[in-house]
């Protein structure tokens, strides 16, 4: 990154900006066109009209009133309402004009790197489903070295990194904070240390 | 000289071996994770806040306000020595603390911001003591004003975070929604909870923080799997007379500047560090053409700012029970998970436990201070963990945070979901923090809200019946629509030429 030098006097402060947008824009991977960060902005704002309007439906089912005061649905309704006001006002503006792309810090991921994040996030949402049944030593260990092998990790260095990590934190969890964690298939061999 | 003594009393229980023990783990904890690229604060916090739940309240929160302390100075260590900073609030010490670094004086800025922080937080701290008697002052607030104060600190984060109004806006409304998930307030009627019992006490607050600035923060980074850049030489460390002559004036005019734009809900460190900057540029005589090549007081400045800006966040949060800023809403849930309840009733109800708290604040500014030094070499080792390595330990935290924090595996799936939902903002450029601020404040918001209804039979009219909230709202709704006025009134005007020149820059 060039590093923006900071002059006397009135200039300064438009310095300072200069040096604040590319502090923002250290490594950057790519950057949004106008039409794809209109597209993105459209689709988010769909999204959150329907996710609002759905909301709003749902709040129904809660009374609004209850015995002269709110009820559980007043509130709801209240910020389902806004939301899907706010919704609404996003879609029609980024439709009429197309939003500002400059300044925009991220960019959007090109097809390896969303693969790569998808997994990453897949990996994490196995290891909360594996997590009781397998234990914590075995799932951490192994989603830890699913997870270095994502971020380029040599597959010796994501076994070591998974494995000295699952047994370090399982071992100061249980005895130095007291925390049980599960032992799932683990446990006929760990239970000496509940 | 009543306040004074009782924090003398504070200062005396925080001495206690055990609690000093845990302020030196937070500063310790809260600096190994805030040096980690691109983790602030309220990542740290969050990854951290399991740890202090297996201690009692008075330890447990001093080791919090610790950690808070520890990731600020993380970002600024970062900030000097690799040019990435830690939050957009350190960006201003990156202009001359990595110059200085690639200068060879890379320790000597570390220190001097080290004694800058110091500094800050220390005139924080007298301000924020000055200001504790307020707390009962708002004792004498009804519902009607605790409404007008969550709606308006509310507007002043909307107004100040983001580009967008509407997409702030939107954000702090999709926080609300998210604490709507659980039992309602009033009548405790369970809520959007799918029947699921975990989710009675709505989403796990430490989970959802996480996923939004923690994971969503490395997923981005694994997009380019590379940790930050090259970590500059440290050089010598002892500051010389000079430098400390030099840094003692930006100190202590960053400072009293930091405490003040802290006091405002939502305002950004970046308003505070850049004045202190500005300031100090202009009122250089001799150093002036130093700046942005390696001024000492381009570094003092601006870190005692942030530091004493940190510090005045809390006031709010102390003297109204109203978080006005991300970390601060992050440690309202703290307050909450420990039994207390931040605000005016803290003072009354536990004043031991309030005073103790604001004294730890002290101790652990002077812990952060004598650490920083020997310590500094450490640091270093930390910056050169490869991304491979760095990425999956820390997604590993969160897990088992997140695992730990309810000890259900279900809190997990919260943090990947919070996880996507952040990543998919950052993407859209929409701003985080509103998120975080407004689910703390949904039920406050709600709870007063309804409250001020009853009491005034269902008439509206009641939120704006005292001057206190009239006014209050009434800044809310400037608030809200002054940076869109102002943005508007600036494209109508016809453009200056040095601005038509600088948009003519290839980008």
């Amino acid at each position: 990154m060039s590093r923006p030098t900071v002059p006397d006097g009135p200039g300064a402060v438009e310095s300072i900006r200069a040096a604040m947008e590319s502090a923002e824009h250290l490594d950057e991977p790519a950057r949004w066109s106008p039409r794809g960060f209109r597209l993105a902005n459209l689709l988010g704002a769909g999204v959150l009209t329907a996710f609002s309007a759905w909301l709003l439906l749902a709040s129904l089912s809660y009374a609004f009133q209850v015995g002269g005061q709110p009820g559980p649905g007043f509130f709801p309704r209240l910020v389902a309402g806004l939301l899907l006001v706010l919704g609404l006002v996003w879609f029609g503006t980024t439709l009429v004009r197309a939003p500002d792309v400059t300044g925009v810090s991220e960019g959007p991921p090109d097809r390896p790197t969303l693969v790569r994040v998808v997994a990453a996030l897949a990996v994490v949402t196995a290891a909360a489903f594996a997590l009781m049944t397998l234990g914590y030593p075995l799932t951490i260990a192994a989603a830890v070295a699913a997870l270095a092998l994502l971020a380029a990790a040599t597959v010796r260095t994501a076994v070591v990194t998974g494995v000295l990590f699952a047994v370090t934190s399982f071992l100061l969890v249980t005895t130095l904070l007291g925390i049980q964690l599960p032992l799932g298939v683990l446990r006929p061999f760990l239970v000496f240390l509940l | 000289m009543d306040t004074f003594a009782q924090l003398l009393d504070g200062l005396g229980a925080v001495l206690q071996p055990g609690n000093l023990l845990f302020a030196l783990a937070g500063c310790l904890m809260g600096m190994v994770v805030g040096i980690l690229p691109g983790f602030g604060p309220p990542a740290a916090m969050a990854l951290l806040l399991p740890v202090t739940y297996v201690v009692g309240p008075v330890p447990g929160i001093i080791m919090i306000a610790a950690i808070l302390y520890g990731g600020m100075y993380g970002g600024t260590i970062t900030a000097v020595l690799m040019n990435v900073p830690g939050e957009p609030s350190s960006v201003a010490t990156t202009l001359d603390g990595y110059p200085m670094a690639r200068q060879g004086r890379g320790g000597v800025a570390l220190v001097i911001a080290a004694a800058g922080s110091f500094v800050g937080a220390t005139i924080g701290i007298i301000g924020m003591v000055l200001a504790a008697p307020l707390a009962t002052a708002a004792l004498s607030l009804g519902a009607r004003d605790y409404f007008a104060v969550a709606v308006a600190g509310l507007a002043l984060v909307v107004g100040l975070a983001g580009r967008s109004l509407v997409k702030g806006l939107a954000c702090a409304v999709i926080g609300l929604v998210i604490g709507l998930v659980g039992l309602d307030p009033v009548l405790g009627t369970p809520r959007f909870t799918g029947g699921v019992p975990e989710l009675f006490d709505g989403f796990d607050m430490i989970a959802v923080v996480m996923g939004l600035f923690g994971l969503s923060e490395m997923l981005v980074g694994l997009e380019k799997r590379v940790t930050g850049g090259r970590v500059a030489e440290l050089g010598r460390i002892a500051p010389t007379r000079e430098d400390w002559r030099r840094s003692a004036g930006p100190s202590l005019r960053g400072s009293v500047i930091g405490f003040f734009v802290g006091l405002l809900p939502g305002s950004p460190g970046t308003a505070a560090t850049f004045s202190s900057y500005v300031l100090e540029q202009r009122l250089s005589k001799r150093h002036r053409k130093e700046f942005g090549s390696g001024a000492v007081e381009g570094v003092a400045g601006p870190e005692s700012a942030n530091n004493s800006l940190g510090i005045a966040t809390m006031v709010p949060m102390f003297t109204l029970g109203i978080p006005s800023s991300v970390t601060m809403a992050i440690m309202m849930g703290a307050f909450v998970v420990h039994g207390l309840t931040p605000g005016p009733l803290l003072f009354r109800d536990h004043p031991d436990i309030a005073w103790a708290i604001i004294a730890s604040l002290l101790v652990g500014n002077v812990i952060l201070l004598v650490l920083n030094i020997p310590l500094i070499r450490v640091w270093l080792l930390i910056l050169r963990i490869p991304f491979p390595v760095l990425f999956p330990i820390v997604v590993g935290l969160m897990v088992l945070g997140c695992y730990v924090v309810t000890g259900t595996a279900a809190n997990i799936l919260v943090l990947v979901g919070a996880g996507v939902l952040g990543y998919c903002l950052r993407k859209l450029d929409i701003p985080l923090a509103p998120i975080a601020l407004t689910m703390v404040l949904g039920p406050i918001l709600e709870s007063n809200l309804s409250r001020a209804l009853l009491l005034s039979d269902g008439d509206v009219t009641t939120l704006v019946g005292s001057p206190f909230s009239a006014t209050l709202l009434a800044l809310a709704v400037v608030a809200v629509l002054a940076p869109a006025v102002l943005r508007t009134v600036r494209r109508a005007r016809p453009a200056a030429p040095e601005t038509t020149e600088r948009q003519k820059e290839p980008r």
